[in-house]
């Protein structure tokens, strides 16, 4: 569990990770060790205190000598969704889950879609900001991209500055602009230009301009954390960048206009304070280490240091695991005289309406799922007694019985009746969940020590030269299984046979179908050979090269379970 | 208590008391993420039940009730539907509607 997870590098989300290391909080940053592409796009930034006019290029080395200055690494995953359980987060990357207290959300501004020529020129005539570079294209002819009449504000501005727009209104009632104004229909749009933006075209003309504004209000992340409030697509924050969900904050251009790298910054640093309060009134505490900042591809020590080990079972863990397993959660009920929170009542409620006028109901005090008051008041009472709570009218509620949730003793015999000749005992079974669990734990973080490595792999090799070098071999290979398994090779197959067998006609359409997996297993095998520092020569015999890839890989395993059990007892 | 419920014994399974049904597949990653969360709401509230119903051991659940992604979480009391989500929504939410379901 962290402390925080940001989502997003770009100025906020670093801005706030910065703020929350430097207060000694566990963040995860998830992004891209880029950070953000389109930073690095922009031509010049003017405006931000103290670092004068630097390159979009020139501030992303910046951030990045900054993160590792105060040791933050980034986990680059892609985030597929974020659900709240209870008082903390899962925020699900693909098969992958990570665990935080709360989260900023700094996503940046993301394009639904894009216009050719759109990305290739940002920053290079194409800006989403009119107030921010319309006075680049003093007096010069310019064309506005506008899907919202709340941009209008922005025209008027370019109005002012610009010799000439060409408008694409995409919203209905456009208002009246001035004669430097032209109407022009919005038809397949493309934006071209060598170096930098010349010309936009639709479907009847051609126009020559100097620059392409795209005002386009964007869709917030709703679509990945349920019930998230938004306002006019943005994330709905108030001055705190708190959004309408307990524990999650957001900055940046995520949360509306403008959008400049030095509001984005600042709402970072803002959104950090909120959570370092918002830990400190609720007292959730990580136990996970922020990431450490490591130089990029890894070795094998640095894989297993960038990856989480903090979710290892505790022997909590396995007693309700043991305790669960073994009682299908089955508890027993034990009556008692007084109640106590975690008790269970049955009540009779009179006075009011629906919830509080039924009879012989039964309530788990202080779950709060019937009535907080009400279950509040019932703590200390007696079977038998009455007491009255104030809903819209005076309710009276009596007790008749009070039960304590008892779970049933864990026998021996519970372990023999799962069959399992191996495990008789408790304590047996105890050790067995505890090594499966362990064992489960540590497949995960071998998985993720190895994908880490993998996606860090130097392509050295395009796809169509791993096939010139290895296609022959695979078609020697190929031939042999197929002969082996149905009597008849591939290499002697003719087309009606391969297409049966194999789906293609010729032999070289199945190795080159098989390319993209090449060059995967290929680029595995030699990013794990040098993060484990295993000279692997070029004659090493390519048949066996999925062994040598399935040895390295128990190697690793086993490194990994030496390294993370190290100081552990094994029971 | 939890029990993994198969079609054929449903109904008598839940004709009484509270039950939350879980609808899930086993290669779903949020119907993972709720088993936690439910083990928890279990663990709290004694008194409710969880049926785990594997909704491709059982294709008939798709159909009754017409389940178009997974987890879909129903909420049963004395055999009639009381509440239902679908999607790894949190705790909140699955307290929510068991409040619902148990006293409205």
């Amino acid at each position: 569990m962290y402390d925080v997870a940001i989502i997003g590098t770009g100025a906020a989300g670093i801005s706030a990770a910065l703020t929350l290391q430097s207060r000694g909080k566990s963040i995860l940053l998830l992004g891209k060790r880029e950070l953000s592409a389109k930073m690095t796009l922009a031509e010049e930034i003017r405006n931000y205190p103290g670092l004068g006019f630097v390159s979009g290029k020139q501030m992303q080395e910046g951030f990045i000598n900054h993160l590792a200055q105060m040791n933050i690494g980034i986990v680059q995953k892609h985030v597929t969704e974020i659900a709240k359980t209870g008082d903390s987060f899962k925020i699900l990357c693909g098969q992958e889950t990570f665990d935080a207290c709360s989260v900023i959300l700094a996503t940046g501004v993301s394009s639904l879609k894009t216009y050719e020529g759109e990305e290739r020129l940002l920053g290079k005539g194409v800006s989403y900001c009119a107030t921010c570079d319309g006075f680049l294209y003093k007096d010069q002819p310019i064309a506005v991209v506008c899907t919202s009449k709340d941009f209008e504000g922005e025209i008027e501005y370019l109005e002012q500055t610009c010799s000439k727009i060409y408008l694409v209104a995409n919203y209905k009632n456009p208002k009246q602009f001035s004669d430097k104004v032209s109407m022009i229909s919005g038809k397949n749009i493309r934006i071209s230009g060598n170096e930098y933006v010349e010309m936009i075209q639709n479907d009847t003309n051609e126009y020559d301009v100097k620059a392409v504004f795209i005002l386009r209000d964007n869709i917030a992340p709703s679509s990945m954390i349920k019930n998230l409030q938004t306002e006019n697509g943005h994330i709905a924050i108030n001055r705190m960048c708190e959004t309408n969900i307990t524990g999650c904050y957001a900055a940046g251009d995520c949360t509306g206009r403008p959008y400049q790298y030095v509001k984005a910054a600042g709402e970072g640093n803002v959104a950090a304070h909120s959570v370092l309060e918002y830990l400190s009134e609720t007292g959730y505490k990580g136990n996970a280490k922020t990431r450490p900042y490591k130089k990029y591809p890894l070795s094998f020590d640095d894989a297993i240091d960038v990856t989480d080990l903090s979710n290892m079972p505790t022997d909590q863990t396995i007693d309700d695991l043991v305790r669960f397993r073994l009682t299908n959660g089955e508890v027993e009920f034990v009556e008692k005289d007084v109640c106590e929170k975690g008790d269970i009542v049955t009540i009779t409620v009179k006075g009011g309406v629906g919830r509080y006028n039924r009879e012989n109901i039964r309530v788990t005090i202080g779950q709060n799922l019937y009535d907080y008051e009400a279950e509040n008041k019932l703590v200390g009472k007696r079977t038998g007694e009455t007491i009255s709570v104030l809903k819209d009218s005076e309710i009276t509620i009596t007790i008749h019985g009070i039960q304590t949730p008892v779970s049933k003793e864990l026998t021996d015999e519970m372990v023999r009746a799962l069959n399992n000749p191996a495990v008789t005992t408790l304590n047996q079974y105890y050790q067995m969940v505890k090594q499966e669990a362990q064992q489960a734990e540590l497949d995960l973080i071998t998985y993720h020590v190895l994908s880490e490595i993998h996606e860090q792999t130097p392509t050295t090799e395009t796809p169509e030269e791993v096939i010139v070098r290895l296609g022959e071999l695979e078609k020697e290979f190929f031939d042999k299984l197929f002969a082996q398994q149905m009597g008849k090779g591939i290499l002697s197959m003719n087309e009606e046979e391969l297409k049966k067998n194999l789906g293609v006609s010729t032999v070289d359409e199945f190795i080159a179908s098989r390319r993209d997996w090449y060059q995967m297993k290929y680029n595995q095998l030699l990013g794990l050979s040098k993060a484990m520092n295993i000279e692997l020569t070029d004659e090493f015999d390519y048949m066996n090269k999925y062994e040598v890839l399935m040895n390295l890989q128990t190697m690793a395993a086993e490194k990994i379970k030496n390294r993370v059990l190290g100081g552990m007892s094994h029971g | 208590m939890v029990k993994k419920l198969n079609y054929k014994e449903f109904d008598e399974a839940i004709a009484h008391g509270d039950w939350i049904l879980d609808f899930y597949t086993d290669h779903c990653g949020p119907c993972k993420m709720l088993d936690a969360t439910m083990a928890k709401v279990l663990k709290d509230n004694p008194i409710v039940s969880l049926a785990k119903c594997n909704i491709e051991d059982d294709p008939e659940y798709q159909e009754r009730f017409e389940v178009t992604g997974t987890p879909l979480v129903l909420f049963y009391h004395d055999g009639v539907e009381k509440a239902r989500f679908s999607g790894a929504y949190g705790e909140d939410k699955i307290r929510e509607c068991l409040s619902v379901c148990l006293y409205d």
